[in-house]
């Protein structure tokens, strides 16, 4: 079981390189120590919007719905 | 024996308004009181940013002459207010408490400032506030941040942090505030005022420097709801020039204030409320005890579950942060020096978020809106306790300030009207505040209702110790 929660923890310094290059590609130049304060947040805020990504259906969309599975069919519109 | 008469500066904007058409008041004496206690206590609060004193003494003169003259311009003629400081007045520093803004001297008034100034305002100054309408109060910022009168070790809230100080500390008679998250109720329940947070699309954004344009509200605070109301009945009205604004009827708030409608149906999330093991101690049953009031003034209180409410702070957060990141974009790319950290680093979350993020956001907000709307057809309000704590200490604000998920941010999110009143005091003696929401544009139940509630104790009319 120990294994399994290490194997879970997020990767640091994939995270740390991750915000880092957003913020170089934002052009905004930052220290390590403001850029290692952004990385709890920047956790935070995937791990929320992954709950919010999932939570949400097609039908959240309410005026054009498209399933990307039905390849090749006619794009489902609802009034 | 005699009865003490209040300092000028304890009258209601009501009072005031009803003083000086009697000419039993003069607006230069209020004027002159409101600078004097000014000079008495900013230094301790640093609630001001910015005194004009000398245009306020002039417009307080003018006042005077056309009430001497028999002419009532406006319903606030020689009422002293204050303006937080992102508000735009023509010719006066605009700063938003930021070094990137410090040079700024707008060439007109914003919308609802004009609209203050055709009702008769008169304009103490501005008033500090987070940078830029959030983050979190900034020791290193342009201005330092204001101080809670009810205990000077602690925040009061913010952002619209100085509007609060100054009004629980009597040194304005009314403020505007701006709530993007919560700005104007937070501080209004951590200082025991009156904040309202109008329909979304009621009051003009025009001239107001923007955080989040589909979450922004302007709004009124002042010390009672019937203040409240005479302040959003100046400023409410149809902007085209928001794209925000929507074109609707402005019915009167201040007639039938007391007129409380029959069978209003509040709508408590208990099962929510009691499930936070966040909330302070006395937050709580300071809560029931309010419930309870409104059951005695007539109000049936049913039990609602929030729907998604573990979600808003995802929709609200991502959308608020991408747009925010959206306008001071260049900004933090050109000069981020001229930003502070407690800022930058909310705003910047914004350039980790995709476009897909910010349209899941989206996605969810209507979600949300569509079901807040379905509770709402069994109910006429929400109440919530305003902040799920007391005024909080000054020790490491970063870290305190976004740690508890908000109440208000979700009438952020649906535009629905939300203000908060005070409710009571913590043992130590800070206060807390219920917040009460309605429908979109019933913004006039609202304020009745929270008028029924404030007559009750009339806790406005408590003065923090020392004040």
């Amino acid at each position: 079981m120990a294994d399994g929660v290490a194997a879970e923890r997020p990767d640091e310094t994939h995270d740390t390189a991750q915000v880092a290059a957003l913020m170089a590609r934002a052009g905004v130049r930052l220290p390590a120590a403001q850029i290692a304060e952004l990385v709890s947040a920047y956790r935070a805020d995937r791990a929320s919007f992954e709950r919010l990504r999932q939570a949400l259906t097609p039908e959240d969309e309410p005026l054009h719905t498209f399933d990307a599975r039905d390849r090749g069919q006619t794009p489902r519109m609802t009034p | 024996m005699s009865v003490r008469q209040p300092a000028l500066t304890e009258l209601t904007i009501a009072e005031l308004a009803a003083g000086f058409a009697a000419r039993e008041l003069s607006p230069v004496e209020v004027t002159d009181a409101y600078l004097t206690r000014i000079e008495e206590h900013n230094a301790a609060l640093h609630a001001y940013v910015l005194v004009t004193a000398e245009r306020a003494r002039a417009d307080a003169l003018a006042a005077e002459a056309a009430f001497g003259r028999g002419e009532v311009h406006g319903p606030l003629q020689g009422v002293p207010i204050a303006l937080k400081d992102l508000y735009e007045t023509a010719g006066i520093p605009t700063t938003g408490n930021s070094r990137a803004y410090l040079d700024y001297v707008p060439r007109a008034d914003g919308a609802v400032v004009g609209k203050l100034a055709e009702a008769g305002a008169i304009f103490l100054g501005k008033l500090v506030m987070h940078e830029l309408a959030t983050g979190a109060p900034d020791l290193d910022g342009p201005f330092p941040p204001a101080r809670n009168p009810w205990d000077l070790d602690r925040m009061p809230s913010g952002s619209s942090s100085g509007s609060a100080s100054a009004l629980a500390a009597r040194l304005c008679a009314g403020s505007l505030g701006s709530d993007t998250g919560g700005s104007i109720r937070g501080p209004a329940s951590w200082c025991n005022i009156v904040g309202l947070k109008p329909t979304y699309g009621l009051c003009s954004r025009r001239g107001v420097m923007p955080l989040s344009w589909s979450l922004d509200h302007v709004g009124p605070m002042a010390r009672t709801v019937e203040d409240a109301a005479m302040l959003l009945q100046a400023i409410a009205g149809f902007d085209p020039q928001d794209d925000g604004s929507v074109d609707v009827a402005v019915p009167d708030y201040r007639a039938g204030l007391a007129d409380l409608p029959r069978g209003l149906r509040v709508g408590v999330p208990w099962s929510y409320l009691e499930s936070r093991a966040d909330l302070g101690v006395e937050v709580l049953p300071t809560f029931r005890t309010a419930i309870t009031a409104l059951e005695g003034l007539g109000m049936t209180v049913v039990p609602i579950e929030l729907p998604l409410v573990d979600l808003v702070e995802a929709i609200g957060n991502g959308i608020l942060v991408s747009e925010a990141y959206t306008i001071h974009e260049r900004g933090l790319r050109e000069n981020p020096d001229r930003y502070g950290w407690p800022f930058a680093s909310r705003v910047l979350r914004g350039a980790t978020m995709s476009a897909a993020d910010y349209l899941h956001a989206t996605r969810g907000r209507g979600r949300f809106c569509r079901a807040m709307a379905e509770v709402m057809r069994g109910v006429d309000l929400i109440a919530t306790p305003t902040s799920p704590a007391p005024a909080e200490l000054f020790d490491d604000p970063t870290g305190v300030y976004y740690s508890r998920p908000s109440f208000t941010r979700l009438f952020n999110v649906t535009g629905q009207p939300s203000i908060s009143v005070p409710s009571g005091f913590t043992a130590h003696g800070l206060p807390l505040g219920l917040m009460l929401s309605g429908r979109p544009f019933a913004d006039r139940v609202v304020l009745q209702a929270a008028h029924a509630y404030e007559q009750i104790d009339r806790l406005y009319l408590r003065m923090p110790p020392g004040f």
